[in-house]
This record gives structure tokens, sequence and C-alpha cells, in this order.
């Protein structure tokens, strides 16, 4: 029997009440819960009951609904997120996690509410390990357990809540059905998409035949590159526009997507992608990037970074100690929570495509390129994300989505499976990199030199920044008077890459760490010695130049790692102890060569209520919630404000509509696109050229003659559209994400309060008849200074002002040239983020097995917006960082990835947690950002695997060499660490 | 797919018998279902079947019906004959998946890297089957699951019976297994009177290590040290055939089983 004709009707009592529902047989629980009867905080991660984000309680057990067939649960009793307190009382648990801010995308949060509600109501005063345990079965990738964790042990105790000046709204959404997530389903019974992904990573194609599934009943639509309307093309398009979004003639990596299919049910999707047949005639996939290039060629080649410093060659002639190394960064993924996907269908004649994106923008440019519409036809529609971390900076599946519910004309939803997130779609980029420190015998630190290949897939992709990254940050925390540097993206075979939570920075921030703790080992300083002797002490510019009056507090973070470790722990026999520490100074301010810019809308209306909108989507950093809190402290309002994600600032680029409330003209915005056009042709063209000159000899010659003009015109068009369009979004893509989103924000809102204040001084004045001067603005509104009787609340002033107080505010990073003259990079990073970590863990020598026993994470954030988020960001990366230093292998043969589920790509869960976290924060407000603040979002996860990876070089004698390392080759390391030890003995 | 809901053993039984596949817990096949793998598959619930839910303990054994969940059979009060079947149930997968997962459905699934079936070897477990209407007692390791309905699983509570039970896997909760090591000892007046050991998770199959057995069998209790455990560990390495082609290498295998089978010892005679 077909699964089509059995159809069963079920009763189920949820949350109280009896529901029924008819259901196919191989509908989950979960499906069940969230589409068909719109449980929507019943979410979806992992499909195989590993991630918790489905929990529920059945006949009161928190049990997975995804292991749970709908049919089986017939007559049960379910209770979801939703209906913990009614079904179990309320113990405070929610109100602990909302205050202790646990969550950050929150789409892991109805699930944990769910264990640990259960846990809370049957265990009365509970034990950190029991806490730890039961959350086990529960994943969260950006806060990292341990506020969650601590939020069950209070409400099992019954502590009180602490206090938080205003409410997490945003995080109260996302602890209940309303969220409002891109994959929740967004229309009534959309057809079903699918993709058909490539079988090889290098083949041509021969031919492809769709007609045995066209044919197929339940199936509508299948699509390959010849129905794509214009251009066939998806990616980071900010540097090429190289990768298709359906093949054509070849496929060059396992991420390439031949075939598109829409279907009524899931189970005639699945059967149409059987019936697809592609003919490939194989090629030998290029899979090791450092075998894909010759020593001084630029074949292959998408992405150059060279610079050199001082006389390098002299300094290695001079030096007491020169160390030598090799470290690597294997690929990771992102692993959010909620899948990749969501729901397109045509409203008013309007493509609206949900789907989580970072920049939002750039989709909608996409999508309306490809299908050769408007872009004001198509919208991409995004506010919370369940996880990001950068895989949503450039783009994600609209390109398929859009394609379909277009073509097709019918709604259309498209969520890829785990397994195709992990095999299929782009990772961070792996590294590779040769090192070389010269030092004095009394550890100053003299010449680097590096060489760093990445292996960027078989496109461009955003590979040039991430080289840039690299580059820039060779010399890392140090003063360092001569380095050389050499970064080179790779094309290759493997899957496309984006950036990634610490992106460039984690791989040559572990690279330059792992040399300098080499070099202590040689000289037979502590570590922790060395580093102080040569960190930087002030502050740069983007271009290297000191700021004065701009103290770095590198030395004070890691003395404070120092004293939060304490004295060594005892160490069990079988196990060898190990403590790692370092220091990172990663970029979270990097323009990207041209302005970054961040607009925001600030006001109020007629109501009285607050409001603060901007295009951003909330990707769990709380920035939209930080923007809110930070317009009503400033404004001295008690209620919280609104964040709205504004449509003007999305659809209208050129900022007219955001700032004067009305669509540009045809010659305006054709004017806004022209001059950014010759912006990013310019500069994504300089950057080809220069990633393929040959190095070095033709380098500076080429580059002189090439760079000085054209960094001038592309300076040029810059500046006029700056002038021409002041509310614009000038910025090269991503022009938003990573950790320079509150700083940017802040400022941004900041600037708006200014300008609100000015606007509602002015009108009050008129109102009021007395000069500005004599006015006081108050938390109701704004009265006469001496005289309170005297006053206009916010809403009256709204009304006197013909509706609603709105202004516009901006902030922006500071312009420079795109590339460097003299070298022809891209200019490097104008801001950085400090901090130390440090761990103590302990490694079975027999079976490479790790406990981290303690950890502790000095933070310099320049001032604290919101201590505790912020805290939360810290324990998310160092949560991240673990896994990316000693679990999150990617398991790879030939270009493809075997790992196919989160039970198998071994993201952290509590139990892999230190048993004891440490994290401080210093506000030294040497920032750029409005207090001094800093960026710090990416900063712990940077900082995590190499701790981690020193603390096991200490304990083996051994370093480590590539991260993720495996039990594997912990054990195999050992055995080398015992033979060394003992030929030196002999 | 079709779905049957059984109401009685004897329905599911012969639906078994018949081809269709019981559904028990779900953690293994609820995923695949979902997935639209299985469409030509007729799939028998047998989650309410009261009868296979029953968990009894009388003076010699435990008797477990195939539709007890992990997390109850590690919940079971310890007693040292039963420890390594507790230890393997709390190793497997995480708290919901326990909560789900049945003894039945792990022994029925036979997937190279379950934990409880290794147990069950050591143990010397006798399981109980309907084949249609036929009922079948067998040893578990001479047990095939297709076209049988596992009723239950008789474990040996003796009281000169010693276990334990590792687990090496590649993450602390919902980890795979890279390798697992269950041990029974006899132990009779300080005489080690037989040994059942038993290595999982590195071949399609739990292998029982008879050499290892032979070594440990017959040495007095009091005799073992450090030296004599290293030269279990190592013959047990040596002897366990691991061929499974997914990662870890075989000679990484080796030395879990190394140092699972010297754990194991060591924690059985207290050294």
């Amino acid at each position: 029997m077909k699964a089509a004709d059995q159809l069963l009707e079920i009763t189920l009592r949820i949350n109280g009440e009896e529901r029924q529902a008819k259901v196919e047989p191989y509908v989950t629980l979960q499906a069940c819960l969230h589409h068909r009867l719109r449980f929507r905080e019943v979410r979806y991660g992992c499909g195989e009951g590993v991630c918790g984000a489905c929990m529920v309680l059945v006949d009161g057990q928190p049990m997975s609904s995804c292991l749970i067939l709908a049919v089986q649960a017939e007559g049960r009793s379910i209770v979801t997120a939703e209906g913990l307190e009614p079904a179990l009382g309320d113990h405070g648990l929610r109100q602990q996690l909302l205050s202790r801010q646990a969550f950050q995308c929150g789409y892991c949060s109805c699930g944990v509410l769910v264990t640990a509600s259960h846990h809370v109501a049957s265990e009365k005063n509970t034990t950190p390990a029991a806490v730890k345990a039961a959350l086990s079965g529960n994943m969260c990738r950006c806060t990292g357990y341990q506020q969650m964790m601590e939020a069950a042990l209070a409400a099992s105790h019954q502590e009180p809540a602490p206090e938080i000046p205003f409410p997490r709204v945003d995080l109260q959404k996302k602890m209940s059905a309303s969220a409002g997530y891109p994959t929740d389903q967004k229309v009534e019974a959309p057809l079903v998409g699918r993709i058909l992904w490539t079988e090889y990573p290098s083949a041509r194609i021969r031919y492809i035949d769709t007609s045995a599934a066209r044919a197929l009943p339940g199936v509508e639509a299948v699509f390959t590159y010849q129905d794509i309307p214009e251009q066939n093309c998806t990616g980071a398009v900010a540097f090429g526009h190289d990768q298709p979004l359906l093949a054509v003639g070849h496929v060059q990596t396992m991420a390439d997507a031949v075939a598109l299919v829409a279907a009524r049910t899931e189970a005639a999707a699945a059967e149409a992608l059987q019936l697809i047949e592609v003919s490939y005639e194989l090629h030998t996939p290029t899979i090791d990037a450092r075998t894909a290039i010759a020593p001084e060629s630029s074949e292959n080649v998408t992405a150059q970074f060279v610079q050199e410093t001082g006389d390098v060659e002299a300094a290695f002639k001079t030096a007491d100690v020169v160390v030598t190394g090799s470290y690597s960064n294997e690929i990771n993924d992102h692993a959010c929570m909620e899948l990749e996907g969501g729901t397109a269908w045509i409203q008013d004649g309007i493509l609206n495509i949900a789907v989580p994106h970072q920049t939002s923008e750039s989709g909608q440019r996409a999508v309306s390129k490809m299908l050769g519409i408007p872009q004001d036809k198509v919208r991409i529609i995004t506010h919370n994300i369940g996880g990001s971390f950068g895989k949503y900076a450039a783009f994600t599946i609209e390109g398929y989505l859009g394609l379909l519910a277009y073509l097709v004309k019918k709604p259309v939803r498209l969520v890829l499976g785990r397994d195709e997130i992990l095999q299929r779609r782009s990772k961070r980029h792996p590294s590779y990199g040769d090192y070389r420190l010269a030092l004095t015998k009394d550890g100053r630190m003299l010449a680097l030199d590096a060489s760093v290949l990445t292996d960027a897939g078989p496109y461009v992709g955003l590979t040039p920044a991430v080289a840039a990254v690299i580059g820039a940050e060779a010399s890392a925390s140090y003063e360092i008077p001569n380095v050389r540097m050499r970064v080179r993206g790779v094309l290759t075979n493997n899957l496309p890459t984006i950036p990634m939570r610490g992106y460039g920075s984690q791989q040559i921030s572990f690279g330059v760490e792992s040399i300098v703790e080499q070099a202590a080992h040689k000289l037979g300083m502590a570590p922790q010695e060395l580093r102080k002797r040569n960190y930087k002490k002030t502050r740069e510019d983007g271009w290297g130049r000191p700021m004065p009056g701009k103290d770095l507090w590198l030395t004070q973070t890691m003395d404070r790692v120092n004293e939060l470790l304490g004295p060594p722990p005892a160490c069990p026999a079988g196990w060898l102890h190990g403590r790692g520490v370092t220091t990172i100074h990663a970029k979270y301010g990097y323009p990207y060569g041209m302005v970054d810019r961040f607009v925001v809308r600030v006001g109020f209306n007629q109501d009285g209520r607050f409001r603060v909108e901007s295009d951003i989507s909330d990707s769990g950093t709380a920035v939209t919630n930080e923007m809110a809190r930070l317009l009503a402290t400033s404004m001295g309002v008690k209620d919280l404000p609104e964040y709205v994600q504004s449509r003007a600032a999305i659809d209208d680029p050129s900022g007219i509509a955001f700032a004067e409330g009305h669509c540009p003209s045809w010659f305006k915005s054709s004017l806004y696109r022209f001059t950014e056009w010759v912006q990013t042709t310019g500069a994504k063209g300089l950057l080809v050229i220069t990633a393929r000159i040959k190095y070095p000899r033709n380098m500076v010659r080429f580059q002189r003659i090439i760079v000085h003009p054209a960094n001038f015109f592309i300076g040029l068009a810059g500046s006029l559209k700056s002038w021409m369009f002041p509310f614009s979004r000038e910025s090269f893509q991503p022009r938003f994400g990573s950790s320079r989103s509150l700083s940017m924000c802040a400022a941004a809102v900041l600037d708006g309060v200014e300008r609100l204040k000015k606007s509602v001084l002015q009108t009050a004045s008129k109102a009021l008849g007395s000069p500005t001067p004599e006015l006081q603005m108050d938390s109701e509104g704004v009265h006469v200074a001496n005289d309170r009787n005297r006053k206009l609340s916010w809403a009256a002033l709204a009304q006197h002002a013909g509706g609603d107080i709105t202004v516009v505010g901006e902030s922006h990073n500071p312009p420079g040239p795109l590339l460097d003259p003299a070298n022809g990079n891209q200019t490097g990073a104008i801001d950085f983020m400090d901090g130390s970590h440090g761990c103590d863990l302990l490694v079975r020598p027999d079976t490479g097995q790790v406990r981290i026993l303690k950890y502790a994470a000095v933070h310099d954030v320049g001032h604290a917006f919101n201590p505790e988020a912020l805290r939360g960001q810290i324990l998310g990366g160092i949560t991240m960082g673990i896994g990316q230093a000693i679990s999150e292998s990617m398991k790879i043969q030939q270009g493809r990835v075997l790992n196919a589920g989160l039970h198998d790509y071994l993201v952290a869960t509590t139990l892999d947690l230190p048993e004891e976290v440490k994290v401080e924060i210093l506000e030294s407000g040497n920032g750029m950002g409005p207090y001094g603040s800093k960026g710090i979002g990416e900063s712990g996860a940077v900082a995590a695997p190499i701790a981690v990876a020193n603390a096991l070089y200490d304990a083996l004698g051994i370093q480590v060499e590539t991260i993720p390392t495996t039990p594997e080759k912990l054990a195999a390391m050992a055995d080398r660490g015992r033979t060394q030890q003992s030929a030196g003995a002999s | 797919m079709r779905y049957i809901r059984a109401e009685a053993v004897e329905t599911a039984a012969s639906a078994v018998a018949e081809g269709a596949l019981p559904l028990a817990g779900g953690t293994i096949l609820v995923p695949m279902i979902a997935r639209c793998e299985r469409q030509e598959q007729t799939f028998v619930d047998i989650g309410r079947l009261a009868e296979l839910s029953r968990i009894e303990t009388t003076n010699s054994s435990l008797l477990v019906g195939s539709m007890v969940p992990l997390d109850a059979i590690a919940r079971t009060a310890d007693a040292p004959a039963l420890r390594a079947l507790i230890q393997a149930a709390k190793a497997v997968g995480n708290p919901q998946v326990r909560r789900a997962g049945t003894i039945g459905g792990n022994v029925a699934a036979a997937v190279p890297t379950t934990d409880v079936y290794p147990a069950l070897i050591a143990l010397d477990a006798q399981i109980t089957s309907l084949r249609g209407s036929l009922s079948e007692n067998l040893p578990i390791d001479q047990f095939i699951p297709q076209g049988r309905l596992i009723v239950s699983i008789e474990v040996p509570n003796d009281s000169e019976a010693v276990s334990a039970f590792r687990k090496f896997a590649w993450r602390a909760s919902a980890g795979i297994t890279m390798a697992n090591v269950a041990a029974c000892l006899h132990i009779r007046a300080g005489k080690i009177l037989a040994s059942r050991i038993v290595v999982g998770g590195v071949s399609a199959h739990a292998q029982r290590l008879g050499q290892t057995e032979k070594l440990v069998t017959g040495r007095p209790a009091s005799e073992w040290n450090q030296r004599l455990l290293q030269e279990a560990g190592a013959t047990a390495a040596q002897e366990a055939v691991c061929d499974l082609p997914s990662p870890p290498s075989p000679e990484y295998r080796r030395r879990l089983i190394d140092a699972g089978v010297r754990e194991v010892l060591s924690e059985i005679l207290q050294i």
C-alpha cells in the first residue's frame, strides 16, 4: 500500500485539551504538533532524538516528539512548553531562565523548558551534577548551557530570580509558540520542495532525465538549470558570480544542486528524487588545497594577501632561537539548531520568502536577478533566526525556494534535512599554515614568517575577506617588528565555504598562538610569561598605526586568568594533567574596504509608545533587544520600546524611504544603483586581479599601477554616494553581522537619540511657548524647568508634531582605501576584541579521552551594556570552541562528508562542559563603540580551542597541530610523547 | 508504509511472522520512517501491549519484558550479577532516548554499536520470542530477530556472579559507541569458576573473547594484579576482530578494548 493511501485519525490530549488530527502514518508527533496543530513551540532540530528541540511531556515524561509517530501517540496526554505551568505548577523556572538570559537565538528554549521543568518539578533541591545529566539531551549552540543550568538549580532551590532592568521581550517570545522562526510553516498546505544533489564532487553531466519524476502522481514540478528564467547564480556574490544555483554541464562539489522537485507530499517528493536520472562522467576531484597549487603559480588561487614589514630574513639570522611549525584547522559546520529552510509564497504579486538570513537585501537582490523580476516584487522575511554564526551572512536557500514558488505559482516549503546541511552546505574555511618565529633567548619576539593556505571550495565566496583577516591578524597580540605573511585562498572540489564564528581569526590565532606556545616550551619559559613580554601595548588603527592614549589590557586579562585558575589540581592515576593559556586579539570592526554604515529609526507615536526600527533580524545576539533598551535608558522612559524590523530599510537600500518616508524616484534609485555598481564592480575586479598576480616579483609593480587609481575612483564613487544618500546601506557585503553588531547598532541608536531629543525640544518649545533651554525631559515627556505643571506627555508631543516623531540615526566605521597601494591587500580590521583564556584538563594516554576540569576566561570588552547577555556570548563561544578543539571533526572521504546527523557531528553537550567555568569581564573603555565598547560575539570561540590545544600540549608533551583533534589522535600523540621522553632520559 | 496497532501479543506476532516490523520505542525506526525510507514496509505498533512492559525480579533472575524502556532498566536495584546490564542501559544515548528505547528494540535492531546486547551476552541472558504462534526460548546470542516478536529477556541473577560494562563513545551524551566491553565472572571462595567477556561496537556482531576468558578463568581472584590485568587487556585487544569500515581505526579500537577489559576486570575483582 502506498503512503498516500493510508490516512489515520487520531485524538491527542494536548495541554489539557482534546485535539483531533488526520495524519499519514509516517508523520511524527513533532510534525503533527508543529505543522498540523500549530504548536509552534515544538521545534525540529535533528530528527533523531539527539538535540531535544522537540521535547514534550508524553504522559508526564519528557520525550523527543521526533522519535514518536503521531499515530503511536493516540490517546496520550501531551504537554508542550506552553502548557508546562498549568501541568507541573509554577516553580519559577521560566522567570529564572529569562532573567539569567539563558538563551540567545532561543530555538532550543522550549525543549529546554520541558526537560528542565520536569526535572525541577520532580527533584526538590537538585544538585549541579543532576541538572547536568538531566539536560544532557538538550543541545544549545549559542549560550552554552551554563546559565540554563544555573536557572534550573535556582528554581529547584526556590531562590528568587535575579533582577533585570528591562524584560527580555525577545526571549519571552522565543520561549513560546509566537517566536516566528523561518522554518515555521507560514501558509496552509504548502508543497514540499526537495533538492537533488550531485552524487560526485567532480564530474561532467552527460544528461538529466526528469520525465519519470515528472510523471509521478503527486509531483507538481521538476526543474533543472534550463528552467531558471535569468541569472543562474547563488552564493556570496561579493567577489564573484561563480556559484550556480543549479548545475550546468558539470558539478564541482558535493554541494552542487542538479534539480529541484515540488510535490504534494513528503513521500512523493522523496520518490521523485529517486526517479530523476542523471548521467555523470567522473573526474578526479581536487581535494587537498596543499597540492592544488604550485609554489609560485597563481593557478587555483582565488585570493591573496601578502605583506612584509621590517627585514624578516635579517631578523632570523640574528635570532637566538627559531621555532617552526605547521598548524591547520579542519572544517566545521555551523550546526545551527534550526534547520536551513523556509517557505515561499506569492501574495498580491509579491514573492514572499521566509528564510533565515543575515543580509536579507542581498537575498532579495539575488532572487530578483535570478527570476528577472524587479527587486520590489521579492520580499525576504526574516525575523528570528535559530542560529547563524555566519552561516547566513551572505545567502541561504532563498534561490531554490524563490524559483519553485515563482514557477509553480503555489506556496512551497523547502527545509533541508540535517544530513543535507552537514553534507551539502558551506563550512568554515579549512586552513593550513606554516609558521616560523624568531626570538631572542630572553623571549623577545623578533620576526614571524607565515604562509597560510585556506581552502575556498570551488567558488570564491567570501574567501578574499577571510584571507584578508588571516593576513591582517598575523602578529596577533604581539609586538613583532618583522613580519612576513602570505595567505592564499585555494580552489578545490571540497565543500564551499562561508564565514563562521571567529572567521579567519580562529585560523590565524590557532597558528600564531601554537608557534608561540612551542617557543615557550623551547625556551623553558612559562607560556604566560613569554606572552606578557611581547604584548602590544597600545591600540592600533586599521592601518597598524598606534593610537596614543589607548592602552590595551592584554596583560590584565592574562594575569586575571592565572589568578582564576589558581594552583594546579590533583591528577588521578592513569591520567595526565595539562594547563593551557592563550590570548587573542581578534577583529570585530571590519570595513571590507568601504564605509560600513548602520542606520536606525527611533521615535514614538501618538500613544506615547517608543519604538526602534532597523533592517536587521535577530540571530540571537540580543542586539534587537539591546537597541530598544538603550533607547529606553537614554530617553529615560520606563517601558521597553518595541523593536520593528523595517521593510523600508530592506526594500530601499538608498535609505530614502527609510529616512523620508517616501519611495525614491526612478531617477534617484537608478543613480543609487549605478554608483553602487561602480563601487562593487570596481572592488570585485580589483580583488580578483590582485589575487591572480604572480607572487612576488610582479606584485608590487602591478599593484601600484592598478591600485592607486582604482582606490581613488572607488573612493570617489563612495563619497558621492554618501553625499547623495546619507542614510543608505553603504557597505561591501556582508554588510552586517559579526561581532560588530552591537557597537554599530548602539552608536546608531545614540546618534538617533541626540536627534530625537532635539526634535522633541523643538516641538515642545513651539507648543509650550518656552525657549528650548528652559525645557526639561523626564520619563513622561517634557516640562518647563521651573514649572512642572506646564508639561507635554510623549503622546501629546507626537500629536503636536502631527503624528509620530521619528528620526534616523546612523553609525559608520571609518572609511579608508579599499586596497593597500603597497601590496594590494584589503585593508585590515579597525578594532579588536581582547581576552585571555586558560584551562586545566586531564587526558588519558591510553584512550585519548579528555576531561576539562576548570576553565577561566577574561575579556576586556571596553564597556558592558548587558553583562549577563555578554557572559552568555562568552560561555557559548567557549562551549563551541571546546567542541571545535576536541570533538567537532568532519569525517571526509574523497570530498564527501560522512557525518549525517547530530549523533555524528559532535556538538558539545552539558556533559562535555568543564567542571567549573569562570568568566570575568573587564571594562577598559578603549573600544571604538559607544562608551568605549567593543564586540564580543566571536572571541570566545576564537580563544577556546587554542586554550584546550595548549593544555593538551602541556599534558602530552606533543603539540596539537590540527584542530579539531580526536581521542584517537590524542592517544597516538601520547605514545609519541612517551617515546620522546624515554629517548630523552636514556 | 502501513501502520497496524496491535491490541494483543498474538496478533502482533502473526503480523511480524508475515513480514511486518515491530515498532517499539521508535528510536531507530521512526527517523527512517519520517524520511520516507521505508515506504513499502508494514509496521506493527507494540507499544500498547502491557504484557511486554513487565519487569519482574526473582531470587535467581531478572525477567524483562521486551517493551521495558532502558531508563527503567538503568534504575533497577543494583545487584553484582546485573551490573553490566544496568551500566549498559545507562550508557545508551541521552535521557530521552533511554526513556523511549526498549530492551527488545535494542536486541532486534542488531546495529553493530548497540550497548545492551553485548551486556546481555556476557550475562548469559535467555530470550523468549514468538514466531507466529510458536514460542521459542534461546540463549540470546543464538537469537535471530527476523520474523520473531521478542516477548521477554531473562537475565540470571546468580549470587556468585559479578559483572561490569564499559563504553567508549565519540561523545559522552548521545555518542556512537567506538567500542564496549562487558564481562561477567562467577567467583566462589576466591576462585574464578567461569567468565564471559564480550566486546561490541567493533564489528558487525558482538564477540565473546575465548582466549581472554580462558586466561581469566582458573586464576584465583586474589592473584590478580596490574600485570595480569594488562595481560588480559592485551590478549583481548589481540583476539578481537575489529573490521568496521567507519572511523576510528581498528588499531585504536583495539586500544579501547584493552582499556575496557582492564577496567571491567579491575572493577569486578576490585584491584
